[in-house]
């Protein structure tokens, strides 16, 4: 399951934060995550790059930086609040993309399906290349997410809270026969 | 992107990249799945998008005024559909599984995301072919 959501993380702020407040907010960082990835593609412009290279750099930075704010929020709870919902889910999440790396690694439909886009003009990649493309975003990603969040947490001294997970503060009882597909941390 | 950016796209980028953060906000607190929805969502309509785009281009009709026009695919490629679909929250996830020691938990994650969104890119990509915008 990809995504499993514990529904009370046990380390979780006792108050939730108002929805519209928090909707706000998240608006102005998703809109400032969106302008930072647009002005980084005019800086350096993807038209022409045989890959696009600028986007796996912004998915790089932006789950090694999420990663670091969650390793700091696994010692520093009360961000949990508001500062990790705004610049995680906000501003972090605008910044990085999914759906052009997929759109970008599709195979070119006959007829030139990539001819002439605005992001994606490429020198005719191959199938196979894209797909290592794909391959090097996905492991460079998550292993700058775990280096984040490894350096966020030494820096702050956490010890209780390993890798932010947000519901192993207590060891689990976990029985003897329990399969490991039940034993998924809180995803926040 | 070619297009030079006017006061008009960058507000629209803006607009763009607020409704889908919150649109992502929204489904990944109240919908099961809900990050994956918001990525297979944002190739459906990435697909469709680049599909009547180079439907266009290539039949020589590229409109500077139109629906495509390359101001109002910036905006919803850049903004709305970039800002909806996510890297760094399935890079997180997965990092967490793989540290915690669930490593195929890890690898499930990213293979789900990939094989929902080239699907739905497809679907996107054939729809596009489909209708005449």
């Amino acid at each position: 399951m990809p995504t499993r959501v514990n529904p009370a993380p046990a380390s979780a702020a006792p108050t939730a934060p108002p929805l519209p407040a928090l909707i706000l907010l998240v608006a102005c960082a998703g809109a400032a995550g969106a302008l930072l990835r647009l002005t980084i593609g005019q800086i350096i412009p993807e038209h022409g790059m045989k890959f696009p290279w600028t986007t796996l750099a912004i998915n790089i930075s932006g789950s090694g930086m999420l990663g670091l704010l969650t390793g700091v929020a696994a010692a520093r709870p009360w961000l949990r609040r508001w500062v990790v919902p705004v610049l995680g889910t906000g501003l972090l999440g605008s910044y990085t993309t999914f759906s052009l790396v997929i759109v970008a690694t599709m195979p070119s439909l006959p007829g030139g399906t990539f001819e002439g886009l605005s992001a994606v003009t490429y020198v005719s990649p191959g199938t196979l290349e894209m797909l290592f493309y794909l391959l090097i975003s996905v492991i460079a990603s998550t292993g700058a997410a775990a280096a984040g969040v490894t350096i966020g947490r030494a820096l702050f001294g956490c010890v209780e809270d390993p890798y932010g997970l947000g519901a192993v503060a207590a060891p689990p009882a976990r029985e003897a026969g329990d399969g490991s597909a039940d034993a998924g941390g809180g995803a926040r | 992107m070619t297009t030079t950016l006017s006061l008009t796209v960058v507000l629209g980028v803006a607009l763009g990249g607020a409704a889908g953060a919150v649109l992502r906000l929204l489904l990944d607190r109240y919908a099961r799945f809900g990050i994956l929805v918001a990525n297979t969502l944002g190739c459906l309509l990435l697909g469709f998008l680049y599909g009547e785009f180079s439907a266009l281009t290539s039949a020589d009709a590229v409109p500077d005024n139109g629906l495509f026009s390359p101001g109002v695919v910036t905006v919803i490629s850049y903004g709305l559909i970039g800002a909806l679909s996510t890297f760094a929250t399935v890079s997180l996830r997965a990092a967490q599984r793989w540290v915690d020691g669930h490593r195929m938990q890890a690898a499930w994650i990213w293979l789900v995301n990939v094989v929902c969104g080239f699907v739905a890119a497809g679907i996107g990509m054939g729809l596009s072919g489909l209708v005449e915008l």
